[in-house]
């Protein structure tokens, strides 16, 4: 380090300064007589070698403490990546994974259709998400129609990714599809769309929308308030996101997926036809 | 020969050390604010660091728990000031890590928040990436690391304390006092 030589230079001969004028002024007041100088001079050629051995062992002593100051940092470094990584590991306390009676699809989505319909779409949406009810709004009666007509199943994979009010959402989906309610409650929620990160969909919300949706059961009340399906949910959500599911709405037709313009009621009804 | 390249390139010029402290603090805080945004939401760092596509299924996990610490880790160095080079260059290999993994996901066309500065941003259909900005930010900070592990030296840092002499017998001389 060229700031620790330079450093250093200082201080050497601040340090040397008052013990050299002591030896040299003993022979001095002896006379000026050849041999002294000779002596004068091997003493101070002495002590610059001393100094240097010195200076260079202080030099290795501080290169040393830097690599064990840089060596114990760089283990620092990944000690805590690691106790992260626990730390992390520990607060997703895995809840258990409890299947809703409608999650037959794959990855354990939710089946909304008859069984016999051509063609399967899934979808892959989030409550809490303003472009999912943008879909619903606009195509929604579109794929409504064509699921009444039997001409589409749809397999749900309600993702939550928007805070804990779209887990809290899709746990009361869940136990909507259980009592075999989940598009009606799907539809409801949609209508009612809170602000994204307001704290929406609570829990009391949740119930009230339930209601409107047919849902007055204890069971309904009991897996909002509790959380029943909350290890369903994030299981939904882990499985959505290991499949490559990036963003939401994802909508595929027969396991394609639509584009942005094939989202329109048109371009859905036309990716159904195509596909059955 | 004090020219203003002079003063602003040699280790212990006032105008060097300066700007080495600025850039510490500066990267110790970016740091500092990346980390802490992303550590209360392992979730959303899970589908970031997911959504790039380049880990296996088995770093996935590991990488996402881990980076805000190694994040909030960095900054706490850098501010504090403790082995400023080791931790320059260990952001500057952050820094370009994350240039080659923002400009890889901008290659193969996928459109994803970056989780730079949050985690599982909003993955809308219609959600705009900002690959340029988020290139031209990492660059920046990839430039001010490599420049902080050239020229670590700066003031309000405890490798300053730590770098006084060794073996000083003489105790209080105008060595320590200097440093």
């Amino acid at each position: 380090m060229a700031s620790n030589s330079k450093t250093r230079g200082k201080g050497e001969t601040g340090r040397n300064a008052p013990t050299s004028t002591k030896p040299t002024a003993r022979p001095g007041s002896g006379g000026g007589t050849a041999p002294a100088r000779r002596d004068k001079a091997g003493a101070e050629d002495r002590r610059a070698k001393a100094a240097a051995a010195r200076a260079a062992a202080a030099a290795q002593e501080r290169r040393r403490r830097n690599l064990i100051v840089a060596g114990v940092v760089v283990v620092v470094l990944i000690v805590v990546g690691v106790i992260g990584f626990a730390v992390q590991n520990s607060r997703e306390e895995s809840k258990p994974v409890v299947l809703p009676a409608a999650a037959t699809g794959s990855h354990n989505g939710i089946i909304v259709g008859q069984a016999s319909a051509p063609v399967t779409v899934d979808m892959y949406e989030d409550f809490q998400c303003p472009a999912c009810e943008a879909l619903e709004t606009q195509t929604g009666p579109t794929i409504r129609t064509l699921l009444d007509q039997g001409k589409i199943k749809i397999d749900y994979h309600m993702m939550s990714f928007l805070g804990p009010e779209s887990k809290r959402a899709a746990n009361a989906a869940a136990a909507a599809a259980n009592e075999g309610r989940f598009r009606q409650l799907h539809d409801v929620l949609y209508a009612n769309q809170p602000k994204e990160h307001t704290g929406g969909f609570a829990k009391d919300t949740l119930l009230t929308l339930g209601t409107k949706a047919g849902l007055t059961s204890q069971a309904y009340k009991d897996a909002v308030n509790k959380g029943t399906y909350d290890g369903y949910v994030a299981k939904i959500d882990s499985d959505a996101s290991k499949a490559g599911v990036a963003q939401t709405p994802t909508v595929l037709v027969d396991g394609k997926q639509l584009s942005g313009t094939q989202l329109t009621p048109g371009g859905f009804r036309a990716a159904v036809t195509a596909a059955s | 020969m004090n020219t203003i390249a002079y003063r602003l390139t040699t280790p212990m010029q006032p105008a060097s050390r300066s700007i080495s402290t600025v850039l510490r603090l500066a990267l110790g805080a970016v740091w500092l604010v990346a980390g802490l945004l992303k550590v209360n939401d392992p979730d959303g760092m899970l589908r970031s660091v997911r959504a790039f596509r380049i880990l296996p299924e088995a770093l996935v996990q590991p990488v996402a728990y881990s980076v805000p610490f190694l994040e909030i880790a960095l900054g706490v160095l850098l501010i504090v000031g403790l082995a400023v080079r080791v931790t320059a260059l260990v952001s500057a290999l952050m820094f370009a890590v994350y240039i080659a993994a923002i400009a890889s996901a901008a290659a193969r066309g996928l459109r994803i928040d970056c989780g730079c500065f949050s985690s599982g941003g909003d993955l809308t259909a219609d959600a705009p990436t900002h690959y340029t900005s988020e290139l031209v930010r990492d660059s920046l900070l990839l430039v001010a690391a490599t420049l902080l592990a050239w020229r670590p030296d700066g003031y309000l840092a405890v490798d300053r304390l730590l770098d006084q002499p060794v073996n000083d017998r003489s105790g209080s001389d105008a060595d320590g006092l200097e440093l």
